[in-house]
């Protein structure tokens, strides 16, 4: 009777050890889990204001779309000179890795009253859009101003 | 084995698993609870949103990071910028990427070297001058009012 006894409180106790051993380990997984999303959490931005910051360049630097006076190089924010609204320009301003560009944001620009489109490099035209910017500008085409607004189209990882 | 050895053993191995279970969940917490990760992760990508900003703005310009960040170091290229703690170069960097306009370079690095007179403030600055984004120590400013008005807010 006695080593009955002994022989089945051995194992019940191994049989909580086991389904001890995996309660814990799965509240280890979910604390860890749980741990990881929080940080991530923590230091996620909204790419709304990532893409923000970098389109600034776009209208606002002579490297870019911007209008720059070539007499007194003076560079004008918000007026897009039309010469310059092409793909060459586009390469030089914002030029993502060939490789590992698809993972960062990539851009689609298009001014809206005259229908121009350029794309950054690494911009597929059959993958769908993160979000859309839209900046009113000015532009400047054989020294006549006009009104229009630029549409930015946004992509990210791919 | 007797009844009461094996019980002993087994009360024993549960203490030891209760103990190393509390001790790993503390300690992992401690860890991100010293956020040091995410005030390195942070520096970095403020670093870059100012260097975004930086390209997108056509004249001079100088930026002066407004938090102490005296326990780290940071390098900055023409492609990305690097965070880590001084001596821990490879067990704490922090890299995060960023394309300029090939006109544009960016260069530099940081490291604390002193603070603004009558604050715990360093000096990290980002200046972009003509074509070149440089992160340095910054000046001293020449009203030390103004300083303080600007690290303050």
């Amino acid at each position: 009777m006695n080593t009955k006894g002994s022989a089945f409180e051995l194992a019940s106790k191994s049989i909580f050890f086991l389904i001890a051993g995996i309660i814990i380990t799965m509240v280890l997984l979910v604390f860890f889990l749980t741990l990881g999303s929080y940080k991530s959490n923590l230091i996620s931005i909204a790419p709304e204001i990532q893409t923000e910051l970098i389109s600034l360049r776009f209208t606002n630097s002579q490297d870019c779309f911007a209008y720059q006076d070539q007499s007194t190089n003076r560079v004008y924010p918000g007026i897009i000179d039309f010469t310059k609204f092409n793909q060459e320009t586009i390469n030089k301003c914002y030029f993502t890795d060939p490789e590992r560009g698809i993972k960062e944001f990539n851009f689609k620009f298009k001014l809206e009253r005259s229908g121009q489109e350029v794309i950054t490099n690494n911009y597929f035209k059959n993958e769908n859009d993160k979000l859309t910017l839209f900046k009113e500008v000015v532009v400047r085409y054989k020294g006549v101003l006009s009104k229009d607004r630029l549409i930015i189209y946004v992509q990210e990882k791919i | 084995m007797n009844k009461k050895a094996t019980s002993i053993i087994l009360l024993i191995f549960e203490i030891i698993a209760v103990i190393s279970v509390i001790l790993i969940t503390t300690s992992t917490a401690k860890a991100y609870g010293s956020s040091d990760a995410v005030q390195r992760i942070i520096l970095a990508r403020e670093i870059q949103f100012m260097i975004n900003t930086l390209a997108g703005v056509p004249g001079e310009a100088v930026v002066l990071y407004p938090y102490n960040v005296s326990e780290y170091s940071v390098i900055l290229n023409s492609n990305s910028v690097n965070v880590f703690r001084p001596g821990k170069v490879e067990s704490t960097r922090i890299s995060f990427r960023f394309n300029l306009p090939q006109s544009l370079i960016a260069e530099g690095s940081w490291e604390s070297s002193g603070s603004y007179p009558g604050t715990n403030q360093p000096q990290l600055c980002l200046e972009k001058n003509k074509q070149k984004i440089t992160l340095k120590s910054c000046e001293p400013a020449a009203d030390e009012a103004t300083t303080t008005e600007i690290t303050e807010d």
